[in-house]
């Protein structure tokens, strides 16, 4: 009985691995936990090794190929054994055979994901997933080398409503429309169609809020060193204005990194917790909201992230953002001291399963550990997170964390 | 140089001429020596008497194509200064509103068909401008000018070739100032002239003495008269000096200094100046229009200065007659 | 409508506007007592006499030189090189002089001649009398570059290629001119600057040009029965370029390729596919693909001549590889 070799996941997030070199040959004995072939992922190499014993009878996917997860790369069996025609590779002279024939429906589809972890998609796939509010991440392609096109998305985002709409069906939401009494435009209403984005926006905190229950919690952090420590750096970097935001992406990126469970997604029946920490900057535009990314912001320095910030919310509010620059958050930080607002529930950006609300920084009378009442610069943080991955005392602690980083910066070395 | 053949007008007319394309030139040294105009500026001092004889020779109707030492001929052929000058300093004002510059000057009206920044390329395009002629049924005769060095392009042959087969009304008009830039004639050439080549052609083909206006306006004539009858086409070389290097800021090292030396004496504006005087002409009259002549320059120089440089949106127009925006857009 | 040849549409496109204007002169090597090889201009020097048909010495550059004079002088000259190759010796008064002309006189001077010129692979004459040289020209600001395809464009396009007043490079391909078809009755003209869709497709634009028209149909039909649909967009001319006919069909079908058959390596289709890149990159759903001779100099044997230039085939194999079916 032959035993198929398929393309292992190596990680949550792989979706296809590259051969890199077969160690054991067509026709060579192995035994249990014999290398068969190195492998490589984005972010890793491996060796797969065999799980039985027997004869190599078959190496289908050869080096420098990639192969999807599950994907078949080789057939080991017993010695002289007539491999299953299903299973045998494909001849050249069948697939010539296959290519005369005028295709079905569906072309072969690949994931969309260069070696270096880029996301291919065609320039109008990409336009449309905007418009369309699609996430290009997980989707496959079906254009030339794996390439997303425009049909992939067109697919992915009936795929996307036809989900909605068995969610809503399942969970039976009321829509505002049909909750809130019908509306007639009168006089001088202005009456204006909803844009794509308002649309999207909509689909998505609808979504959030029926999908992940969300739990918030706040607490009020006194930010005495935090402001100093900013007036401190601007006074000596004239070129650069560090933001709240901006220490609060490189203060919340430390605290992930000790609470990774705060940075991960949920999937169906399973959390991926993400090994990057990316972190989503809500900025706010006149015709609505959206968040640039600042990657691996756990490994950058303050100044980075400032330098990046600044230019996301540049691009962000000329709508010049890439899809890149908008997608793969694993947290997100919404900042509304600006707007001299204390504390709110912010909705969850999902897939991720947990976002930072932050206020104002306000001067207050506060006592202190010597019973004295002094004043002080106080801030509260509010944190929802999705109570489905997330537990209260872990996002307690989290916050914990965050808020002893502010109280004292010099804690994030320690 | 022959007395009294001359009436007193024309000889001033020849005399003129050369000192206003001696006068523009200076001009130019200078202001190239200010750094005040771009690009690269062939002079012609020294060969002035070819420019004024040979399109003395000319009816007004009639065409030239001149060489990219061309601004003798052109002033010659009627070009005004002032416009010329202006387009030598890129101004808008210019023959060309600032988009030839000094090998591109043109005046159709006046029958000047253009400078050349190629060498040999205007003669050919003579050659098509008497075609012209001869299809229209017109009697203008079409002069190509060209250095020594040209007349070893191959389209010098071609053209030649083509004009005497068909008769067609041209007159070859060679300015032999011995160098291509540095080259000397003789040292890849086997003839002595290059008129003697017309006998390949089976045409007339004279060299003449191309520092005295009178004696290049004499042969020219002739050729002109034998092309405006039907006759077809000459060869008319003027042996000249270019006294300056190829264009400003060449110190010309290649030529030896007797050569030199020796031409220098046989400056066509001081003979032609003693000429005037030996044939009774007083000197007061010359100054006098030396004096007209200078401040004629002067104003041009003036007029040139004066004028805008093109704007930036003139670069995309005149590159089409038809459809210009689309065909420069892609 | 009637069936005439390409060489003949062309003859008829010359003798009207011969007819119409006597400022329309021809020129070049074996035009006149022999009416030229492709009989194009058979008869008409009996008719229009010697000096409008001119049978000029083996004189390229001379010549063409000559049809720049005259045509500075208000002559149309129609002048014919016998194969585009020989531009190689006589490229100055194309490209420096009657390019060059309106622009380096302010626009005080015209220089509206054509040049009519065969050009194209297949026919078997190797290395320099088989190339295509329209890029040699596009290159060139001042010149208009038209390369017809069909009869009825043939004939349109040299009447408003004579009519227009800048010089106008006319690339005819040698093995179109035994091409019978359907033309229109009577005198018509064709703008330049104006593509024709010769088949309308949704899923993939070819562009094209000249004979590879007839080879983009063929690919065109082929892929229609394993359900692509292509369109085949002919540019006629070069310069101008219709460049709404392009978008309007990229932004449709959103795939393109581009097919000529001068080689590869700084062809036109590399200047399309830039433009395509840049202006319409969002409408995009592949790269734009070329598919143009290989980088090799014309061969002789019919082998190596077919293996050098594409054919319907290379175009399907293309059209397939962007679209990945």
């Amino acid at each position: 009985m032959a035993t198929e070799v398929i393309m292992p996941q190596l990680g949550l997030t792989m979706e296809e691995g590259t051969i890199v070199n077969w160690i054991k040959q067509e026709g060579d004995k192995v035994n249990i936990g014999d290398v068969l072939v190195e492998i490589s992922t984005d972010k890793l190499s491996s060796e797969i090794e065999s799980e039985v014993e027997g004869i190599l009878l078959k190496i289908v996917a050869n080096e420098g190929e990639d192969i999807p997860v599950k994907g078949l790369i080789a057939i080991i069996g017993e010695e002289g054994e007539s491999i299953d025609a299903s299973a045998a590779p494909k001849t050249v002279e069948d697939i010539k055979d296959e290519e005369a024939v005028p295709k079905a429906a569906e072309a072969p589809k690949a994931a969309a994901v260069t070696e270096t972890g880029r996301i291919k998609a065609s320039p109008l796939a990409k336009k449309t997933a905007v418009d369309l509010g699609v996430d290009l991440i997980g989707l496959s392609g079906s254009g030339t080398g794996g390439r997303i096109i425009q049909k992939d998305v067109f697919e992915a985002s009936e795929n996307h409503e036809a989900q909605t709409a068995v969610q809503k069906a399942e969970s039976e939401p009321t829509p505002a429309a049909v909750l809130a009494p019908a509306v007639q435009a009168a006089g001088a209403d202005i009456v204006k169609p909803l844009t794509n984005m308002r649309k999207v926006i909509g689909k998505r905190m609808q979504a959030s809020k029926q999908i992940a229950p969300h739990v918030t919690i706040t607490t009020e952090v006194n930010v005495n060193k935090t402001v100093a420590l900013r007036n401190k750096l601007n006074s000596k970097n004239a070129d650069v204005r560090f933001s709240y935001t901006d220490i609060l992406v490189k203060m919340a990126a430390a605290a992930l990194r000790s609470y990774p469970i705060i940075n991960s997604s949920i999937t169906e029946d399973s959390f991926i917790i993400h090994d990057r920490v990316n972190i989503g900057i809500a900025v706010a535009l006149d015709e609505g909201l959206i968040v640039p990314v600042v990657r691996d912001a756990d490994r950058k320095g303050l100044k980075s992230i400032t330098a990046e910030t600044k230019e996301l919310i540049t691009k962000a509010r000329a709508n010049t953002l890439l899809p890149d620059e908008m997608s793969e958050a694993t947290f997100t930080i919404s900042n509304l001291g600006g707007y001299d607002i204390d504390g709110f529930t912010p909705v969850i950006n999902l897939p991720e399963c947990a976002i930072l609300g932050v206020g104002r920084i306000v001067r207050k009378p506060v006592i202190n550990e010597n019973d004295e009442i002094v004043p002080a610069s106080m801030m509260v943080l509010s944190l929802s997170f999705d109570h489905r991955v997330v537990d209260g005392a872990t996002a307690a602690e989290f916050l914990k964390k965050l808020k002893g980083y502010l109280e004292d910066p010099d804690n994030m070395y320690v | 140089m022959e007395n009294k053949k001359y009436s007193k007008e024309m000889l001033f007319d020849f005399y003129q001429t050369m000192i206003r394309i001696r006068y523009f030139e200076l001009k130019l040294t200078e202001y190239f020596t200010k750094g005040m105009l771009y690009g690269n500026i062939h002079t012609s001092i020294g060969q002035e008497a070819v420019a004024a004889g040979a399109n003395k020779a000319l009816e007004k109707t009639d065409f030239i194509t001149a060489t990219h030492r061309g601004h003798g001929q052109i002033i010659a052929k009627g070009a005004d200064t002032k416009i010329m000058m202006a387009e030598l300093f890129g101004k808008s004002t210019g023959y060309c509103k600032g988009k030839g510059g000094s090998m591109h000057v043109a005046d159709v009206s006046l029958g000047i068909l253009g400078a050349n920044g190629i060498v040999g390329a205007g003669i050919p395009i003579a050659v098509g401008s008497a075609l012209a002629s001869k299809i229209k049924g017109t009697n203008e005769v079409s002069m190509a000018i060209f250095g020594d060095a040209a007349s070893n392009q191959g389209v010098f042959h071609e053209a030649v070739n083509m004009s005497a087969a068909w008769k067609l009304p041209v007159v070859f008009l060679c300015e032999n100032n011995s160098y291509g830039v540095s080259v000397n004639i003789h040292t890849v050439t086997n003839t002595d002239t290059i008129a003697e080549r017309a006998k390949a052609y089976n045409i007339p083909g004279v060299t003449v003495d191309g520092n005295d206006p009178i004696a290049v306006y004499e042969e020219v004539k002739k050729a002109v008269e034998y092309a405006r009858k039907g006759n077809g086409p000459s060869i008319v070389e003027c042996m000249t000096w270019r006294v300056r290097g190829h264009y400003e800021g060449d110190r010309a090292l290649y030529r030896s200094k007797e050569v030199e030396e020796g031409w220098s004496k046989k400056d066509p504006i001081d003979n032609f100046r003693n000429h005037l005087l030996k044939e009774g002409i007083e000197e007061h009259e010359i100054v006098s229009i030396e004096e007209i002549t200078k401040k004629e320059i002067d104003d041009a120089i003036q007029f040139a200065l004066d004028s805008p440089l093109p704007d930036y949106s003139e670069v995309t127009t005149d590159v089409y007659s038809d459809d210009n925006g689309r065909c420069v857009a892609r | 409508m009637k069936k005439i040849t390409v060489s003949k549409a062309i003859s008829e496109g010359l003798h009207e506007e011969m007819l119409r204007d006597e400022n329309v002169i021809i020129l070049g090597e074996d035009v006149g007592e022999m009416g030229n090889v492709f009989a194009i201009t058979q008869g008409f020097q009996e008719e229009f006499g010697a000096h409008r048909v001119i049978d000029t010495p083996i004189s390229e550059a001379g010549f063409l030189g000559m049809s720049v004079g005259a045509a500075m002088r208000g002559i149309r000259p129609v002048v014919e090189l016998m194969y585009v190759d020989f531009i190689g010796v006589s490229m100055d008064p194309i490209m420096n002089q009657a390019a060059k002309m309106r622009y380096m006189t302010g626009g005080q001077v015209s220089v509206p001649m054509v040049l009519r010129a065969p050009q194209g692979s297949g026919r078997r004459n190797a290395g320099q009398h088989s190339q295509n040289l329209e890029t040699f020209f596009t290159h060139i600001p001042g010149l208009k570059v038209v390369c017809p395809s069909t009869a009825k464009d043939a004939k349109g396009l040299i009447k408003a290629a004579i009519r227009d007043d800048d010089p106008v490079v006319f690339l005819e391909h040698r093995l179109l001119y035994a091409k019978k078809e359907e033309i229109p009755e009577g005198e018509y003209i064709i703008p330049l600057g104006k593509a024709d869709i010769k088949r309308e497709g949704k899923d993939i634009t070819i562009i094209t040009w000249s004979r590879q028209v007839y080879f983009a149909l063929e690919a065109a039909a082929e892929l229609a029965k394993e359900g692509i649909d292509a369109e085949v967009l002919d540019l006629r001319s070069l310069v101008p370029l219709d460049w709404e006919a392009i978008r309007e069909s990229v932004c449709k079908t959103h795939n393109v390729v581009i097919v000529h058959e001068g080689v590869k390596r700084s062809g036109f289709g590399g200047e399309l596919s830039a433009q395509i890149t840049e202006e319409l990159f969002d409408e995009l759903d592949s790269p734009v693909e070329r598919v143009a001779a290989l980088n090799v100099v014309p061969p002789f044997a019919p082998t190596l001549e077919d293996a050098f230039f594409p054919h319907p085939e290379d175009i399907v194999k293309a059209v397939k590889k962007v679209l990945n079916k």
